[in-house]
């Protein structure tokens, strides 16, 4: 990112994404000298480790936040590459204590994990071997990557990003809390404390009630932090599988609906007005969505041979895992029927089609997102409509209102755009070698931020199963996913454009 | 039910020609045929106007009878003893799928093998008829665009100018099926083969007189001609008949035409590069040349079996399925033309994300695309992946694993046939369950009827209780709270 000089006295410089990402590291430090703690408290030996990496990143934050400023006029361009940079900045930052407390030996597998943690996806490439001989602090850092990605999204999904209209996610505009002022700023940091107050909230709720049902405080809290995040990390090598324990599944399966819807109607519920949660029809089809899956899914598993008790118990927290885009396990060991990729077909194809959905717009799930996916359900529906009826003029409607065609273009350009980079990278990683189930699940995984996949790189495996290049490769599309695919995209357009090299070859009158 | 008379006819005619071939149960039911097929046109006449969703269901029902024809045809002849089977192999067909349920073909009668590569012929023609006259408005797809969305009524159904195109076409199809036998001919191939084989590869149905395709006659120069006329049956008739009557063609198809012969030469190059199974390097071309020119076109003859390959170039076989032949044409997929069209619509809506107000259009080539023809293409494109999911649920559940549940959905709705997984080219469904040939079928035939006249009737069923408890038209998506 070129910074210019403002016309302001400030010697500041002008760049509103050096100022973001300084602002990300100095979060992003405070977090590591949290686990710095949480390290001595546990007996753990990373503690120089740890504290040293908050110091350095903390250094890098302050010093690229007070050298810049936000300039006076934000164009969309300069926040959506503001955006991927914060997001760029803090992954690196994240690699940094995985490095100095010895848990990876490469900066690619560091990298990963960190990039995997803050987009909230949750897939890893830690053996078994790992998780038993890595500290206490390092793994909770681990945990603290998503819960600060998930801080981010919240932010993102429910001010920034329909703020800039992304993929037509205005629609959600007019719902988000706090003030409706046209200028990006002010919006952002009212908005932002408010939700922040919920997350903090319901990360202390988790973290009790999973105390309640028997966890220690270490554990329910390095689980909270991965649950209200949707991220799906686990200290534990088997995730939740280790405590085979049904009471604690339900609570994270609670968690993970929770965590897996919009935010901004959690707000609307605590100031007293409960009555948005059944407004939205959003929210309908996604709780209607994951009941009748799981009931399909169950059926499916007893079909197989399976007890009803075991059956629904795996359905429902499998399909609630990746319906959120959670990817918690419940397997406990390889081979257990939660072992999801050991199914019969059917059930796979349901799980596969919500790694494409995702949970709801305005969450910290990802995924092409519920209300998406119901509005092109619902172009389909007036497609075929209109194929009997041709003279027919019929707008498309969301809840009372009717959407706005240019919104409906946005999100059938959206979704398509999803599908064919999902496609063009499973097309590149067959290529590498791997097989067409683990590459496909794999790349749509990714990119919705799940966690697992199915094939090869089911629940109870990791992502060692790719090689390095590949995981370079889905790590990115993890960024992609996240950051609702476009301002990644137009970040590499534009870049393209200032060196003059890629135009708009399909389009024109967009030049001045 | 008013237009099915024309349909059977044809297909009676085709009967009546095969009675001068083998088998006497053949050339009874020809007869019988022609007989019901006439009367049921004297009976019935046309009604003065045809709704849409009536001219769609008529398409339905003209397949359906043809389908029945064939399958009666199959059972008549002892070839297939099941109902199921001989059903499937007459919709296989008549959607130009190659798919089948016969095993060692080389003992199966010639008549039925000639049926079989006719069955293909026709169906590839009743599916472009059906664009022409029903489905106009399918504007970027249809080979006439200008007329996107023009009221469908009996004039345009039956009109002069209609009759006046398919005419031509058709000429022009039987001219080039003409050629293709020509050269199997001269390229070694008995009359009887090249005939055949020219029938399904014009078609793109890839039907087969032998059980290794295109592969038994192990011959180079058959190979490069079977290429050949591959990818004549994906090129777009219009467009052939503008350029055979050495008028200017429109920009839009040699936009596309472009676009489908560079996809055939990069798959080609791409394929030879990365698939080393074969020996020499004309060897290799060769067999890329051949498969990605039948994935392309959506024929479905193959010449090697490609589950071996590396995983890469597999799935690059399936992308190439999708995309499938140029508009207009025999080949079914998605179409070149709709398939550049949606890039730059992707195109388009990233620009708009960073100059809301800039006014774009899509465009193909030069040629600017209305938007309405946008928003169908669009919706199209959301359809037809919807379908291929349906399909693939519908696959898995029966059982199948999910490589061959995916790659069946894609291949048979985009009427190729052969796929991935257990589908592998040269597998037939003997034995398969009637619950996997049921969802093959089904998806054959959306995916070869541009999906709206299976899709209406979908939606037909499905609103049926709710019309009838209503006892009102059901107008969907405006009674919803």
């Amino acid at each position: 990112m070129t910074a210019t000089l403002g016309t302001a006295p400030s010697p500041r410089v002008a760049s509103v994404s050096l100022h973001m990402a300084g602002l990300a590291l100095l979060f992003t430090s405070a977090g590591m000298a949290v686990c710095a703690l949480v390290d001595v408290a546990m007996g753990g030996g990373d503690m120089v480790a740890l504290a040293g990496s908050s110091l350095v990143v903390a250094m890098v934050g302050v010093g690229a936040w007070r050298s810049s400023r936000v300039p006076d006029h934000l164009r969309p361009k300069q926040v959506f590459a503001a955006v991927s940079w914060s997001w760029a900045a803090m992954s690196v930052a994240g690699a940094v204590p995985f490095l100095a407390a010895g848990l990876f030996g490469r900066l690619d597998d560091a990298l990963f994990e960190s990039i995997s943690g803050f987009t909230c996806t949750g897939s890893t490439v830690m053996t078994g071997e790992d998780f038993a001989t890595a500290g206490p602090g390092v793994l909770f850092w681990r945990q603290m990557t998503q819960w600060f990605g998930g801080m981010g999204i919240i932010v993102l999904a429910v001010a920034v990003l329909p703020f800039l209209g992304v993929g037509g996610l205005e629609l959600i505009k007019a719902e988000a809390p706090g003030p409706t002022s046209d200028r990006l700023a002010p919006r952002v940091s009212e908005t932002a404390k408010r939700l922040w107050i919920v997350y903090l909230g319901f990360t202390v709720a988790s973290t009790l009630a999973l105390m309640v049902v028997g966890l220690s405080l270490y554990d329910a809290s390095a689980h909270a932090l991965a649950l209200v995040s949707t991220g799906g990390f686990s200290p534990n090598a088997s995730s939740i599988g280790a405590y085979d324990s049904v009471a604690v599944e339900l609570v994270v399966v609670a968690g993970m609906v929770i965590g897996g819807a919009s935010f901004t109607l959690h707000w609307q519920a605590l100031q007293g007005r409960l009555s948005a949660y059944w407004r939205s029809s959003e929210l309908r089809l996604y709780l209607l969505g994951m009941a009748v899956s799981t009931v399909a899914v169950a059926l499916l598993l007893v079909d197989d041979g399976n007890t009803v008790g075991e059956a629904t118990r795996a359905a429902l927290f499998n399909v609630v895992t990746l319906a959120t885009s959670c990817g918690f396990g419940n397997a406990t060991q390889a081979g257990a029927l939660g072992d999801f990729v050991l199914w019969v077909p059917a059930a796979q194809v349901i799980l596969f089609a919500f790694m494409w959905s995702g949970g709801m717009t305005g969450s910290t799930s990802g995924g092409i997102k519920v209300l998406r996916v119901q509005v092109m359900g619902r172009l389909a529906w007036r497609e075929l409509v209109r194929a009997r009826r041709p003279r027919a003029l019929r707008p498309i409607k969301q809840g009372h209102e009717a959407v706005a065609e240019d919104v409906v273009s946005r999100i059938a350009g959206f979704v398509l755009l999803y599908f064919l980079l999902a496609v063009a990278a499973t097309l590149v990683l067959t290529f590498f070698g791997t097989d067409l189930a683990t590459a496909f699940s794999g790349a749509v995984g990714s990119m919705g931020n799940m966690g697992p996949a199915l094939g090869e790189a089911g629940p109870t495996s990791s992502f060692l199963v790719f090689s390095r290049p590949e995981r370079m490769l889905l790590a990115l599309l993890m960024i992609v996913g996240r950051l609702e695919v476009f301002p990644m995209v137009l970040a590499v357009v534009a870049a393209g454009q200032r060196l003059g090299r890629v135009r708009f070859p399909l389009g024109d009158g967009h030049r001045r | 039910m008013v237009v099915c008379g024309p349909g059977l006819v044809l297909s009676a005619l085709v009967d009546l020609l095969e009675d001068g071939g083998d088998t006497a149960a053949l050339g009874l039911l020809g007869l019988l045929v022609t007989f019901v097929g006439a009367a049921i046109r004297r009976a019935v006449a046309m009604p003065a106007r045809v709704p849409p969703r009536v001219a769609l269901r008529s398409v339905a029902v003209a397949g359906a009878a043809m389908v029945a024809v064939s399958t009666i045809a199959y059972l008549a002849t002892g070839t297939v003893d099941d109902i199921g089977d001989a059903l499937f192999e007459s919709t296989a067909g008549f959607t130009t799928t190659a798919l089948t349920v016969l095993e060692d073909l080389e003992s199966v009668d010639r008549g039925v093998l000639f049926w079989r590569a006719l069955t293909q012929w026709l169906g590839g023609f009743f599916a472009l008829a059906t664009i022409v006259a029903v489905l106009p408005f399918l504007g970027v797809g249809s080979p006439r665009p200008r007329e996107a969305s023009a009221a469908l009524d009996a004039k345009h159904l039956f009109s002069a100018h209609v009759r006046h195109v398919l005419r031509r076409y058709f000429l022009l199809y039987l001219g080039l099926t003409g050629i293709g036998a020509v050269l199997f001919l001269t390229g070694g191939m008995g009359p009887f083969d090249a005939v055949t084989y020219a029938l399904t590869t014009i078609s793109t149905g890839g039907f087969g007189n032998h059980d290794g395709s295109f592969g038994h006659f192990d011959s180079d120069v058959l190979e490069w001609l079977g290429v050949a006329g591959m990818l004549l049956g994906g090129l777009s008739l219009p467009l052939l008949w503008r350029a055979v009557r050495g008028r200017e063609v429109s920009a839009l198809r040699s936009t596309e035409l472009n676009a489908y012969l560079v996809l055939v030469v990069g798959a080609t190059a791409v394929l030879a590069v990365a698939v080393d199974d074969a020996a020499g390097l004309e060897d290799r071309v060769r067999t890329a040349a051949f498969t990605a020119t039948s994935m392309v076109s959506t024929t479905g003859h193959w010449v090697t079996d490609w589950t071996v390959w590396p995983f890469g170039p597999q799935l690059l076989l399936l992308v190439l399925m999708g995309v499938g032949a140029m508009s207009g044409s025999m080949g079914g997929g998605f179409r070149v033309v709709r398939a550049l069209a949606l890039l730059s619509y992707v195109w388009r809506e990233l620009a708009r994300q960073l100059r809301a107000r800039s006014v774009q259009v899509v465009r193909v080539g030069t040629t600017v695309i209305d938007e309405d023809t946008v928003d169908r293409m669009v919706g199209y494109q959301v359809l037809f992946i919807g379908t291929a999911a349906g399909g693939l649920l519908g696959l898995a559940l029966t059982g199948e694993d999910l490589v061959t549940s995916l790659s069946g959905a894609v291949s048979t709705l985009c009427t190729v046939g052969p796929a991935l997984g257990d589908l592998a080219p040269g597998t037939t469904l003997v034995g398969a369950s009637i619950e996997t040939l049921a969802v093959l079928m089904i998806l054959m035939t959306a995916g070869r009827l541009e999906l709206y006249p299976a899709l209406n009737f979908a939606v037909s069923v499905i609103t049926w209780p709710y019309r009838a408890a209503t006892g009102r038209r059901h107008r969907p998506g405006q009674d919803r709270r």
